[in-house]
């Protein structure tokens, strides 16, 4: 059943590497800090795909490629058909405008000298979107209505609300300029449980009512269970494996995919004396990457041909993609 | 200490003052952990758990104060000591695991140097000793080479490495009881699930006793023996792991395990937070009324006392 829905976003084989300058004694040395190697994706008007990695992986670092923070080394990104770096053919100010990106902390994104009103208020003046027919509080009011945040809140400082109120504050921001595609670079990580329940839900009631296009980057599977229709995981810069949600977490085709799953700790698993199965080692550094598949020295399917060469990221069944030689092995 | 309570806390109250308004953090908690057990208190961000594991170890400053109540340790009732005194027991015999493990470290000593310093301040042994002492204590939190990576300091580790060190420094004085503050808060998943084995296999090794405090239910589910659900300060419900997390009694811990998404069985389509329910009702009855799909009007006026549910299960709820 292929999928009826356009791309919106189309990123081509996009590498982004950083330069780290070392001075030492005799020489200055640049070693290249590798964040991504060669992306591709696809992501579908309306739907809501999950980037899943964890530190190192480069998926901040797309985030920040797609809304055009960062330009890449090689390779492009296409929203609605459009090349988002050619300035020619993408008008930028509607650009920034359908993209919004939600960053990770709350506390440090909005200013504590301003009101919660005032930092809605000053999306809508800059975008020059201040409707001449209703006053700029008026639409403050609609925003807030929308994020279900209580209007009293207009006057208040960020002090006075927890990190889940931030949050849905600044969707309210995000939603001012409505955008197509809103992209969560870890939203919800610092927030607790019931705050995370709440963003997620919200996100998922302004994609249905907006056709919202929703990719939520995080490190945490548990976010991504519910809402996401499809799941990317990343490492390392690659993405390892690409696939329906149900797909990927009931029969996954990547070992570091099964060992994300394998870490989440889970009331059943507590309650019946389960330990979480670690993963052994550490993410290596992107700068001296290990040989061939880049997973290898922390894999436990691991063999010879895995550490000499590096295998292509390929489909194994209709919509699920994976980068492993051992695929067929992963339980 | 006759009765194997390492921790006895009776009716703590903690209360901040700004700008002349009084807000009361902790308000009337008491819990006790018997020796060798790992009790879990888990709540919501901003109930007051981090302030709790503070008070107990008598490190509440301005603008907070401790105005009420006992923290008994072995017995000695720790916001009655000297400060002399009390720092004779902190980082000793009752020592803390934070959530940012590089604040808990000295940036300008290698990690070896640190570690040979808390096991030479509370064992009479020579540099030589310490040092193997120290090694071993790598080992056994899982840090590869400690021999080469003792020379290294706190910055040249990842963060999982660095709370494993800070781990090591928590044991390294064989304490009587360790208070854990949310440890895996920064941590990326693989690197928790690793944190969380270490600590399950401490615990099976020197059977520490532990006050693991955690926004994650999830977390405490994995090795708390006992758990206490915490909101703005008050227990909620408190009992054994399997009771409380098999038959949750307050609306709240229910609240609690509902929203956490499960990774196991169907999809739901929506997750379930805390929303307000009700008009705040500030200075009466029960704390968590304005979030409560149960309550009536009782709920408004009377704070409810702890209710025993089950063996060893209280509940802090009218129904």
């Amino acid at each position: 059943m292929t999928d009826a829905r356009k791309p919106i976003l189309e990123i081509r084989d996009v590498y982004k590497y950083y330069d780290l300058k070392t001075l030492t004694f005799f020489s200055r040395v640049v070693e290249k800090v590798k964040a991504v190697r060669g992306v591709t994706l696809k992501i579908l008007e309306g739907e809501t795909i999950g980037l899943v990695g964890e530190s190192g992986c480069g998926k901040s670092t797309l985030s920040r490629l797609i809304v055009k923070l960062e330009f890449p080394l090689s390779g492009t990104v296409l929203f609605q058909g459009k090349d988002i770096f050619d300035s020619s053919e993408v008008d930028q100010k509607l650009f920034h405008k359908s993209i919004q990106l939600l960053f990770q902390n709350p506390f440090t994104t909005l200013s504590p000298q301003m009101t919660i009103g005032d930092h809605i208020a000053d999306v809508l003046t800059i975008h020059h979107l201040v409707d001449g027919k209703t006053s700029i509080r008026k639409q403050v009011f609609g925003l807030l209505d929308l994020v279900g945040i209580p209007r009293t809140a207009y006057d208040s400082y960020p002090e006075n609300f927890s990190g889940g109120a931030l949050q849905m504050v600044n969707i309210a921001r995000a939603m001012a300029c409505t955008p197509k595609l809103i992209i969560s670079d870890e939203g919800v990580s610092i927030l607790d449980v019931s705050d995370q329940a709440r963003i997620l839900n919200l996100l998922q009631n302004l994609r249905e009512k907006f056709q919202l296009t929703c990719i939520i980057v995080t490190h945490d599977l548990s976010v991504v269970r519910h809402i996401c229709e499809r799941i990317a995981v990343m490492y390392l810069g690659k993405i390892v494996e690409l696939g329906q949600n149900d797909e990927i977490f009931s029969t996954p085709a990547h070992p570091y995919t099964r060992s994300l799953i394998d870490s989440i700790p889970t009331i059943r698993r507590g309650l019946e004396g389960i330990m979480v199965a670690p993963l052994k080692g550490e993410v290596p550094s992107p700068i001296n990457l290990p040989s061939g598949c880049t997973f290898h020295p922390r894999c436990p399917l691991a063999t010879d041909v895995c550490r000499e060469k590096e295998p292509g990221f390929g489909e194994i069944n209709e919509g699920h993609s994976t980068a492993c030689h051992h695929w067929k092995e992963v339980r | 200490m006759d009765n194997g309570l390492i921790l006895e806390v009776k009716n703590l109250r903690t209360y901040f003052t700004t700008e002349g308004k009084i807000k009361k953090v902790v308000d009337g908690l008491s819990l006790s952990i018997k020796k060798g057990k790992v009790m879990g208190l888990v709540g919501v961000s901003g109930t007051g758990k981090s302030v709790i594991g503070m008070s107990i170890l008598n490190l509440i400053s301005k603008p907070g104060q401790i105005v009420g109540g006992e923290v008994l340790f072995k017995g000695k009732d720790l916001l009655k000591l000297h400060e002399r005194d009390l720092q004779r027991i902190r980082g000793s015999d009752l020592t803390l695991v934070s959530q940012d493990p590089y604040t808990s470290m000295d940036p300008l000593y290698t990690v070896g140097n640190q570690l040979v310093e808390v096991i030479r301040a509370h064992e009479a042994v020579s540099k030589k000793e310490a040092k193997e002492k120290a090694i071993e204590l790598l080992t056994i939190v899982g840090i590869p080479d400690p021999e080469r990576r003792m020379l290294n300091f706190p910055h040249q580790f990842s963060g999982g490495m660095q709370q494993r060190i800070v781990i090591a420094m928590a044991i390294a004085s064989n304490p009587s009881l360790i208070i854990l503050d949310d440890p895996t808060r920064s941590l990326d998943v693989t690197i928790q699930a690793q944190i969380l084995s270490v600590l399950s296999q401490l615990q099976l090794r020197i059977n520490t006793t532990m006050l693991l405090i955690s926004a994650s239910v999830q977390v405490v589910a994995q090795f708390a023996d006992d758990v206490m659900a915490i909101f703005r300060g008050r227990c909620m419900e408190v009992g054994p792991k399997q009771s409380v997390f098999k038959a949750p009694c307050h609306p709240y811990t229910r609240s609690l395990f509902e929203a956490v998404p499960s990774i196991e069985g169907e999809r739901v389509n929506r997750l379930k937070g805390l929303d307000v329910l009700h008009e705040e009702n500030y200075a009466e009855g029960c704390v968590f009324y304005t979030y409560c799909n149960r309550a009536q009007e009782k709920c408004v006026e009377v704070s409810p006392d702890l209710v025993q549910v089950g063996e060893n299960h209280f509940c802090a709820c009218h129904f």
